[in-house]
């Protein structure tokens, strides 16, 4: 069945037997990982971690004529003062008491509906559910059927209630389900221009892969705004910057609006960005351009490479799978060595790039979870930690000097560049010894609270 | 029904205990809820050092707990958190979730604590009203409760007093704020209760049992000196805001002291110190105040005791004149009654859009407010001074608006603002009259 003729997007672990808790080695992964499914595991202690409802939001904050209301609790829309920056989505709330948690907030929904989709600018109305409504059992889509003749506005339901996925990707893959559901619209005329999909990426690196693109002559749509979502299916091509983040509207469009999908690495390190751009290339017809680009901007780094600065030096990366590998095989680019890796999310779909690693490289699997970091990077200290945002700084109490993902994913060849820059300016913070994790956790074995999930 | 400004209660609760060095707290909740509270404070930079973000224990319960019940989860987790994470008072926090599932919050926390391990509970649900919520009700969980642990407090032979009302990351400058109170109470002989910082926040809480006095700057600390007293009879000194400037520190100290049996020869001596460097910083200020400052008019939102730190220091210091007033927080959703003289035209709103007609409304020349009311006071050319959460202004570390220390960091702000409003101003004339027609540009 294809992806957009179910009535709801299917959790990453039901679609793809997606394993988000595991602490080992990648040879006692990739063994774990084999057959048909892989199984669920829990831990028995966790910390914080991001969940589908977050997730969402991240995939719809960037869309320009979109507003999110949040039907929850005013803390489930907290994240709003953060998502502002990420983009021009307008925002709204029910809010929701104790008292509508027992009443139903039906009645609340309904104004603040009508309230988003009367704002000057608004196109589509994208209603994200919360764990109050989902318990609730609180009937959105009721509501929004009868708001349907009230407004021109879209207005899409998304039933993310922050329980039913460990994977908090599966908040992605249900943003990106409604907005195939109902957003993007048919057509049959295919025009020459590239869907670059993108979610998590910071400006600086999407302006990186444009940067490239611009110099092949090849013309994208960023889908940045409710028009350029609309307009998506008249692509004749798409690629997403990191597949794990958005593979599933790729793959959405291919099925339902047969825009083609190359399913790329993320563009990190020389191998991978030369397969990203010679891909993309190949499906506009423009290999000869291509080839001759790859091996200019390869020679433009080659004093970079050959500088080798992380040469002798030990790094971890955490980040999702696709970039993880991009990451290790750009420290080795430049001379060093991955010993360790945290990714968020092993699946069927990308479980083949796990053996790209060497077999002894420690693996956690874990969204955040930093005790399990800390205990990898007390056992085996490294040099670099190379971390997503916020959470990196806690490594250099382990005597790593902390590299953040946040401004920059270091895609392409700027990527590499400003990689190499980065390893040569970052300092460790003085931020003390550890002061948080007891010294009997981080002396037992890291995967001590990973068990198999009991059903 | 508007666009959020704030966190839930349980936002409040966890944003709170982050800060108090020594204490974990471990939230029972679904994946997501702590991470909003960390990305919601993030862009103002206002973490914390102690424990933070990511590093927070959470069930995070999944559709198995909800259906069944997340009780024996929150037992595996608080067993497991003492062995992974160093903390001398471990609280637990329910959620919309667990409130909904009737998960028995406290009861694992009291079963832990038979077993040894200092952990206590606040059953606390997101839907219970906003961050300040959370605030006052963890407090009063956290002095009905503590006893029941093995908590111990340091000696001291000085009176020690209790300070409530200060909301951590909602009030933006929290840090300094907590630090300038310290210094003061501690500069008239008093060993201070003050929770957050670099201190051992963990003893204090458990001395507050032992205070001579607990002081509360807002109704949301008058709450939980309430709870004070009535657990430990502890009386209160309940002020509506917190005291910034000289003669508000003045007749704060002299107040506590009188309560607390410090003489007034030790108050009079540290005050009359502060006072000789008020004095010579109001030296330096003054000729800038009457130029700049003076006859500027003003728009404030924020929650309530912010508002009546703020106007009361500008109208009585500047001798500015606040147009409007907009208060963001209802105590207990009682709303309505406040000492609200020189304050302008009163409004209770946390809604954006509403808020912003308030401030176009006012024409005022400076806007205090928070980062969400930014566009609202360029579209008046008006002058924007972030004072209240949230805050995209920039980091924040030790900056503070409070007291003696904070009344200088504050003109800084306010001249700096009333100059720029004062350029903007007569950049617009200046080019009313070179259009030739001034009365219409200016407004």
């Amino acid at each position: 069945m294809a992806l957009i003729d179910r009535r709801f997007a299917l959790t990453r672990e039901k679609r793809v037997s997606a394993l988000s808790h595991f602490s080992g080695t990648i040879r006692t992964l990739i063994e774990y990982a084999d057959g048909e499914e892989i199984t669920q595991r829990v831990r028995t202690f966790s910390q914080a971690s991001y969940d589908e409802i977050l997730f969402a939001f991240g995939a719809l904050s960037g869309v320009k004529g979109l507003a999110i209301v949040s039907h929850g609790a005013i803390g489930c829309a907290a994240s709003n003062l953060y998502f502002r920056e990420k983009g021009e989505a307008k925002w709204f709330s029910t809010n929701l008491s104790e008292k509508d948690s027992i009443l139903g907030g039906d009645e609340i929904l309904r104004a603040v509906t009508l309230r988003a989709a009367r704002t000057p600018g608004v196109e589509a109305v994208v209603i994200v559910g919360s764990p109050v409504v989902e318990i609730n059992n609180d009937d959105a889509r009721a509501v929004i059927a009868e708001l349907e003749e009230e407004t021109d506005a879209k207005l899409i339901y998304l039933n993310t209630a922050g329980f039913k996925s460990k994977s908090p990707f599966t908040g992605y893959d249900i943003a990106f389900h409604g907005i195939l559901k109902e957003l993007v619209e048919k057509t049959d005329e295919k025009r020459e221009f590239l869907n670059v999909l993108s979610v998590t990426e910071p400006p600086r690196s999407v302006a990186s892969v444009i940067k490239a693109l611009n110099a092949l002559g090849i013309r994208y749509n960023l889908l940045s705004s409710v028009k350029a979502v609309r307009n998506a299916s008249a692509a004749r091509v798409s690629v997403s910057l990191n597949p794990n983040d958005s593979a599933y509207l790729g793959k959405g469009l291919e099925e339902a609006f047969g825009v083609k999908y190359i399913d790329a690495a993320a563009p990190i390190g020389l191998a991978a960005t030369r397969r990203f751009i010679l891909e993309i290339a190949s499906a506009f017809g423009m290999s000869d351009d291509a080839e001759r680009y790859v091996r200019e901007q390869e020679e433009s780094v080659t004093d970079v490479i050959e500088k080798k600065p992380l040469r002798g030096k030990l790094a971890f990366i955490s980040a999702e799978l696709s970039a993880a590998s991009g990451y290790a095989a750009l420290v080795k680019d430049l001379g060093g060595e991955a010993v360790g890796v945290s990714v968020t999310e092993v699946d069927l779909d990308n479980r083949e790039i796990v053996k790209g690693f060497d077999g002894e490289t420690t693996a956690i699997i874990a969204n955040g979870q930093p005790f399990e970091t800390a205990n990898a990077l007390c056992k085996r200290p490294v040099d670099y930690y190379i971390g997503l945002e916020g959470q990196t700084a806690f490594s250099s109490k382990f005597g790593a000097t902390p590299i953040s993902l946040a401004s920059d994913a270091f895609y392409v060849y700027d990527g590499i560049r400003a990689f190499a820059r980065r390893v040569e300016t970052a300092k460790r913070p003085r931020t003390g010894e550890n002061a948080l994790y007891e010294s009997g956790w981080l002396k037992r074995s890291g995967g001590w609270y990973v068990k198999r999930e009991v059903k | 029904m508007y666009s959020p400004r704030t966190g839930c209660a349980l936002h409040g609760a966890i944003a709170a205990l982050e800060e108090i060095n020594g204490v974990i707290p471990v939230v029972h909740s679904v994946m997501g809820c702590a991470v909003q509270n960390y990305l919601s404070n993030k862009n103002s930079g206002l973490l914390s050092a102690n424990i933070c973000g990511f590093e927070l224990p959470s069930t995070n319960v999944m559709e198995k707990q909800v259906i069944f019940g997340g009780g024996s989860r929150l037992r595996e987790q608080l067993k497991n958190t003492v062995k992974v994470l160093k903390g001398k008072l471990y609280v637990t926090l329910g959620s919309c979730e667990s409130a909904m599932v009737g998960d028995d919050v406290a009861g694992m926390a009291r079963e832990a604590r038979e077993e040894g391990r200092p952990v206590v509970a606040s059953d606390i649900a997101g839907f219970h009203g906003a961050v300040h919520h959370g605030y006052a009700r963890v407090f009063k969980d956290l002095i009905n409760s503590v006893g029941e642990t093995s908590l111990k407090a340091n000696d001291t032979d000085a009176p020690i007093i209790n300070v409530f009302g200060v909301i951590p990351k909602n009030d933006i400058f929290f840090k300094g704020d907590i630090m300038e109170i310290r210094r003061v109470l501690e500069g008239i002989g008093l060993t201070v209760n003050a929770f957050f910082g670099y201190a051992d926040g963990a003893a204090e809480i458990a001395r507050i049992k032992n205070a001579a006095l607990s002081v509360s700057f807002s109704k949301w600390g008058a709450y939980v000196a309430d709870a004070a007293a009535q657990a430990h009879g502890t009386p209160a000194l309940k002020l509506p805001s917190i005291p910034m400037g000289y003669a508000a520190v003045e007749a704060f100290l002299m107040e506590v002291a009188k309560r607390t049996g410090v003489s007034d020869e030790t108050a009079d001596r540290f005050l009359r110190k502060e006072k000789e460097k008020c004095e010579y910083f109001a030296n330096c200020a003054a000729n800038e105040i009457l130029d700049v400052a003076a006859g500027k008019t003003v728009v404030i939102v924020g929650d309530e005791s912010a508002a009546l730190r703020y106007g009361g220091f500008i109208t009585e210091t500047f001798g500015a004149d606040i147009k409007a007033t907009v208060i963001t927080d209802r105590f207990l959703d009682e709303g309505g009654e406040i000492d609200a003289s020189g304050l302008g035209v009163v409004r209770f709103s946390s809604d954006q859009e509403e808020i912003a007609e308030i401030i176009k409304d006012s024409g005022a020349d400076i806007a205090l407010g928070s980062s969400l009311e930014r566009e609202a006071a360029e579209s008046i050319n008006a002058a924007e001074l972030i004072i209240s959460y949230p805050s995209d202004g920039g980091a924040i570390l030790s900056k503070t608006h409070a007291g003696i220390e904070g009344a200088f960091t504050f003109t800084e702000d306010f001249l700096s603002a009333a100059r720029q409003a004062e350029r903007r101003f007569n950049l617009n004339v200046r080019e009313g009259l070179t259009r030739g027609n001034v009365t219409h540009n200016i407004g």
